[in-house]
């Protein structure tokens, strides 16, 4: 028997779909196994369920009868819980009192019941085999696996019959995961119907009844678990023609090589980077969520700090960085959360281009070259085709993602750098200006600037990479040249 | 045809013009207001004498207004503006007036005005290093200095004067207060230091980094900027303007006192926040604040001249610093949503 059912649910954000029409079923007591890429649209399909957001469109079913999640508390009351990467405990309390957050129970003149309440947990904590811990411990003291169990079971005593775990096993060690695995299984036993998203495709295939496959927006497979194997998983995964016309442009890589990562360590989990870029080359590289393919951007150009290893920049190495450092030498970033860290958002058009090159506008008394600041303006606003009537006035925060995008690339590219990191660069912008952006790369790199191209989405990579990298779990994994470029490969490296 | 669309296009550009100048100066029709009210309901409001009186307390709020102004750019606090006020006065007084230098006026004056500005600088120093280098939220570390400098200030005063204020300060340094014929001069230095703010901020590199750090310190980072400096001078920037008002306040006052500035922090902040620079940094400017100082001097001055108490005073300004608050946060999400349409 269907306890939820999706029906045609679309949605779209700022003009770009993202849902194309998802219809999906889940049975009561089984485990459904939920498998895409990064940016197919999982996380909206589940936010939709939990009533984070509407959909434009279709309709969705609870046990029969239609379902119209208003909020979360909406999705809570009908017994739908989440159990997500990042857990949603407070450290700072006690398991019993996490558990009962959102709900104390209330006993004499609307006190807190708390002997209700430990009475309770400590029942619960024994039923799912959680032995030496007390209703009384702070979830600070308490390993991971530990906690995700208490999330669990913070959800089984909202009366949850639909579980959703998102990734749950990211931060759990190998006996951890294998207690979660059989209190799923235990779960499904008792009726309750799970929803199981993760990349770990392993664990999707020993654990689920029946698999979705994600892509694009849209359901693309779905079978019984039983007719799956790894290989077809991530076929259907990746596996896409490429709709998309990629510009081409005659260009030339020179042999000198123009940056190079050594041994680079970052971020707690990124270890051991080296890779080189040449002049005039774009090196792409792939990696799903988490990889650690941004911390190494961010590293490289000191946003956050270098752990470990070095990077050479033309010839030069070192072993610490920071932005100042890294635009006196020629480089840019072109971060991929351009609201919090690539423009003012509040600001004109024309501050925000200023912000790298006023750095070469200083005369004397401190002043900024004015005149010389207004010509570079219409410049690159020209350079890169920026559709703004009114730069002076004109803020940020008016323009479309793909003109917002290329001031970014404006700013940077003014003080003509060689070498630049480029994170993410056409993520919320649309088909048009992705063209234009694609357009842009290809020529910098064509004038000999040599390119790191981070993205998620691998046919991009494909469209206009020389080669690709691919990262996993903070190491780099394999490097591949253009001729054997091929999303099954890429897919198999990174998944 | 062309012609209804330019001249559409012509009312577009105006209404844009108009909607910028209420934007960037949301205080010039309240200014106007209250200057009118005074014209016409306020006796001796228009007095020669009154209006010299007005244009002294301008001086005196102007100065350390625009120094405080880079700290509002930053959405930061300094409480210890007005402590530099004190601290610089009985220190400069100290050495103006009894120390052995006091027997040669020039000599004391220069020396004075130098110690007075040194104060200014190290608050300057302290609060930036802690703000910067020990992470510490500026509300903390700005009260923390401020009480230990109104705390100096009043220990050295009754033990080394044995009273709060000392007079016998050196005649060039009573110049600086414009008492007599020299009137003129306070209103210069405070003009040159408000030129001096308004060149900083809106001609040198420095001041751009400003308005790029109280925007998106992490968008400015990135771009290369030294944020850290950046606030640094902020703060200092900030200590030396009080030092100037204090030098100037304490020549008008013609005495050093360990009380200067008590009471002006509230009208420090009504100037710059009434004046349109934004609570939440990157917006505005000295401008902004020479016409909310206008705004608190006029009020101040009518209000007494009527004869109101003082606690009329405090509501009236309590009430004109809400309601700006409101309109900087209107104006913010106004700059955030309102934009688009030009673009169409």
């Amino acid at each position: 028997m269907s306890v939820l059912q999706l029906k045609d649910i679309k949605k779209s954000f700022f003009g770009v779909q993202v849902l194309h029409g998802i219809s999906l079923e889940l049975k009561e007591g089984e485990i459904l196994g939920l498998v895409g890429e990064n940016g197919a649209g999982k996380s909206t399909m589940m936010n939709i369920i939990g009533g984070v957001l509407q959909p434009d469109s279709g309709s969705m079913f609870l046990r029969g009868e239609e379902y119209h999640p208003e909020s979360p508390q909406v999705a809570t009351d009908n017994g739908i819980s989440f159990i997500h990467q990042e857990l949603s405990l407070f450290s700072n309390l006690t398991v019993a009192e996490n558990i009962y957050i959102d709900g104390y129970p209330k006993g004499k003149l609307g006190m807190i019941d708390k002997k209700k309440m430990a009475s309770t947990t400590e029942e619960y904590l024994k039923r799912y085999h959680i032995e030496n811990v007390s209703p009384s411990t702070s979830i600070g003291q308490l390993p991971m696996g530990t906690r995700q169990m208490i999330e669990i079971i913070k959800a089984l005593v909202k009366n949850s019959h639909i579980l959703i775990f998102d990734e749950p096993t990211t931060s759990l060690s190998n006996r951890e995961k294998e207690l979660l695995f059989k209190t799923l299984n235990e779960l499904r036993e008792a009726g309750y119907s799970i929803i199981y998203i993760s990349h770990i495709l392993e664990d999707v295939l020993m654990l689920s009844n029946r698999i979705y496959v994600l892509r694009d927006g849209s359901i693309v497979a779905d079978g019984p678990t039983e007719e799956w194997d790894r290989d077809r998983l991530i076929h259907e995964m990746v596996g896409r023609d490429i709709k998309q016309v990629y510009p081409t442009l005659e260009k030339t890589i020179e042999n000198d090589v123009a940056f190079e990562v050594k041994d680079l360590c970052c971020a707690d989990s990124v270890k051991d980077v080296n890779f080189s870029i040449r002049k005039g080359e774009i090196l792409g590289m792939f990696g799903l969520m988490g990889a650690g393919r941004s911390e190494v951007a961010r590293a490289i150009f000191g946003v956050d700090p270098i752990q470990g290893g070095s990077v050479v920049i033309k010839g030069k190495e070192y072993h610490k960085t920071t932005p100042d450092l890294c635009i006196n030498n020629g480089m840019a970033f072109i971060t991929e959360n351009r609201r919090e860290e690539g423009l003012m958002m509040p600001k004109p058009v024309n501050d925000n281009m200023a912000m790298v090159m006023d750095r070469n506008l200083v005369r004397k008394l401190g002043m900024i070259d004015r005149a010389k600041e207004a010509e570079l303006n219409d410049k690159m606003i020209h350079a890169v085709s920026v559709k703004v009537t009114n730069p002076k006035t004109q803020t940020a925060n008016s323009l479309s993602g793909g003109n917002q995008q290329k001031v970014v690339i404006g700013k940077w590219i003014v003080t003509k750098p060689e070498i630049f990191i480029v994170d993410e660069p056409t993520r919320g912008v649309d088909v048009g200006a992705k063209y234009e952006i694609y357009k842009l790369l290809l020529r910098l790199a064509s004038e000999g600037a040599a390119i790191l191209f981070i993205s998620s989405e691998m046919e991009e990579l494909m469209g206009i990479s020389d080669r690709i990298v691919v990262m996993k779990d903070g190491h780099l994994v394999k490097s591949i040249d253009k001729p054997d470029f091929s999303s099954e490969l890429i897919g198999s490296y990174a998944i | 045809m062309e012609r209804t669309e330019n001249k559409s296009l012509k009312i577009r550009v105006m209404l844009d013009k108009g909607r910028r100048l209420v934007m960037d100066y949301p205080i010039i029709f309240f200014v106007f207001v209250v200057f009118l009210f005074g014209i016409l309901f306020v006796p001796y409001f228009t007095t020669s004498y009154n209006m010299k009186n007005l244009c002294l307390q301008l001086c005196d709020l102007l100065i350390i207004a625009c120094g405080y102004t880079f700290i509002e750019l930053n959405a930061g606090t300094d409480l210890s503006a007005t402590s530099v006020l004190c601290v610089s006065s009985v220190l400069g007084g100290w050495i103006m007036a009894l120390s052995p230098l006091a027997a040669y006026p020039v000599l004391a004056t220069i020396a004075g005005i130098a110690t007075m500005l040194l104060i200014g600088l190290l608050f300057g120093v302290i609060n930036g290093f802690s703000v910067v280098r020990l992470k510490m939220p500026s509300f903390i570390v700005t009260m923390a200095t401020m009480l230990v400098g109104q705390a100096f200030a009043t220990w050295f005063a009754q033990v080394v004067f044995g009273k709060n204020s000392i007079g016998g300060l050196p005649q060039p340094f009573l110049v600086l207060g414009g008492s007599g014929k020299y009137f003129l001069v306070p209103v210069v230095i405070s003009l040159v230091m408000f030129f001096l703010a308004d060149f900083i901020l809106r001609r040198t590199k420095l001041g751009r980094d400003i308005y790029c750090v109280g925007t998106n310190p992490n968008a400015s980072y990135i771009s290369g900027i030294n944020v850290k400096r950046t606030v640094f001078i902020m703060f200092v920037l900030c200590g030396l303007f009080a030092a100037v008002e204090g030098i100037v306040l304490t020549a008008r006052n013609m005495a050093a006192m360990s009380t200067l500035g008590s009471t002006m922090f509230l009208n420090i902040v009504s100037a710059v926040v009434v004046g349109g620079t934004s609570v939440s940094g990157g917006f505005g400017g000295v401008k902004q604040t020479l016409l909310g100082s206008v705004f608190i001097v006029i009020l101040n001055n009518a209000m007494n001249l009527v004869g109101v108490e003082w606690q009329t005073i405090m509501l009236v300004q309590g009430l004109a610093i809400l309601l700006a608050t409101i309109i900087d946060f209107m104006l913010k999400r106004a700059r955030y949503t309102t934009r688009r349409r030009l673009a169409e």
